[in-house]
């Protein structure tokens, strides 16, 4: 009966073994590269939506509510065409999601108590000589990166020990102009006339006293329309 | 046939040299590596992990961005020359003081 022989010169599966290490030290890498460049481009979009909404809510409207109503639909027509960063609709695969959008002041009424704790007591954005500079108003909502939080290495770990770390607020300030019903009420007969001419002769320091003719003569007229 | 004279030629089937025979000894050697590099390999892990080498690969520029997208800055403060830190919300570039043209002072 012949021995079988064990040949040590005959190398031929050590390749097996090396492509087999490189082929999942590669992938992992790539795997790692490609959730965090992913990520990045995501946080791109996500920035665009929420911008975009607040710049709907920025463009006059018949009132705040109905510019609020505007802003939130084209948030929602926006991550429905993005299902796999908002996590909205039948077929999403959340990789990302996105919540529902705040709008209006985020500073103030609770809406973003987040940006509002961090304000401190400046929540009306004052300089320094009282002013208010441009005001919180715009749009929020927060991104979870669950691509990048769910990783996990064999014996490195996962990628982020505590995964609300990947969870962050996406804001776009944009100055709401004024509605038209802001636009009435500031031509108004109460606002244009009694706090504002009425008062004219007791700020500016004139002689004429507008108090003595009949207010129910004043029209209101102005330039453009409301 | 025992008492034959075999001249200078060793008796090799009286008395085997066993040392001759070395197929035992790339497996001994194969464990001693793989115990050494498996160990090595457990070492180098265990202090990526200790000192989360990965986690600041990838947690602490994630970080940054989400610190831009919420607060528009990329550090966790931020302060002037000669002025107190700021908070995170009042590093936004809204918070900035900024003058009129027609009123620079």
């Amino acid at each position: 009966m012949k021995k079988r022989q064990f040949n040590l010169s005959n190398q031929s599966g050590f390749i097996v073994a090396d492509f087999l290490f490189s082929f999942v030290l590669v992938i992992s890498c790539g795997i790692l590269i490609f959730g965090f460049t992913f990520s990045l481009a995501t946080v791109e979009i996500a920035q665009y939506i929420v911008w975009s909404t607040a710049r709907n809510f920025a463009a006059g409207n018949v009132d705040e509510q109905s510019a609020r109503l505007q802003a939130t639909n084209k948030f929602n027509n926006l991550a429905d065409m993005f299902p796999l960063i908002s996590g909205r609709g039948a077929n999403a695969t959340p990789w990302f999601t996105m919540t529902a959008p705040a709008i209006g002041n985020l500073a103030l009424g609770g809406i973003d108590s987040d940006l509002s704790n961090k304000l401190g007591s400046d929540k009306l954005n004052r300089d320094p000589s009282g002013q208010i500079r441009q005001p919180w108003i715009g749009a929020k909502s927060d991104l979870e990166l669950k691509l990048l939080s769910g990783f996990r290495f064999p014996f490195l770990g996962p990628v982020v020990p505590d995964k609300t770390d990947f969870t962050f607020p996406i804001r776009a300030f944009v100055l709401r102009h004024p509605s038209q019903s802001e636009c009435f009420n500031f031509f108004s007969m109460q606002k244009r006339y009694r706090e504002g001419i009425l008062l004219l002769n007791q700020t500016e320091g004139t002689n004429f006293n507008f108090s003595a003719y009949d207010p129910n003569k004043y029209v209101p007229i102005e330039d453009n329309g409301c | 046939m025992k008492d034959e004279f075999l001249g200078l030629k060793k008796n090799n089937r009286s008395f085997p040299n066993r040392l001759i025979n070395r197929k035992g000894q790339f497996a001994i050697e194969a464990v001693l590596l793989m115990t050494v590099l498996v160990g090595l390999f457990l070492a180098v892990t265990n202090m990526a992990k200790e000192k989360q080498l990965v986690q600041k690969l990838v947690q602490k520029p994630m970080e940054r961005v989400g610190r831009m997208a919420a607060y528009g800055t990329w550090n966790e403060g931020c302060s002037a020359p000669g002025k107190p830190k700021l908070t995170t919300g009042k590093c936004h570039p809204n918070s900035i003081a900024r003058s009129l043209s027609s009123d620079p002072n």
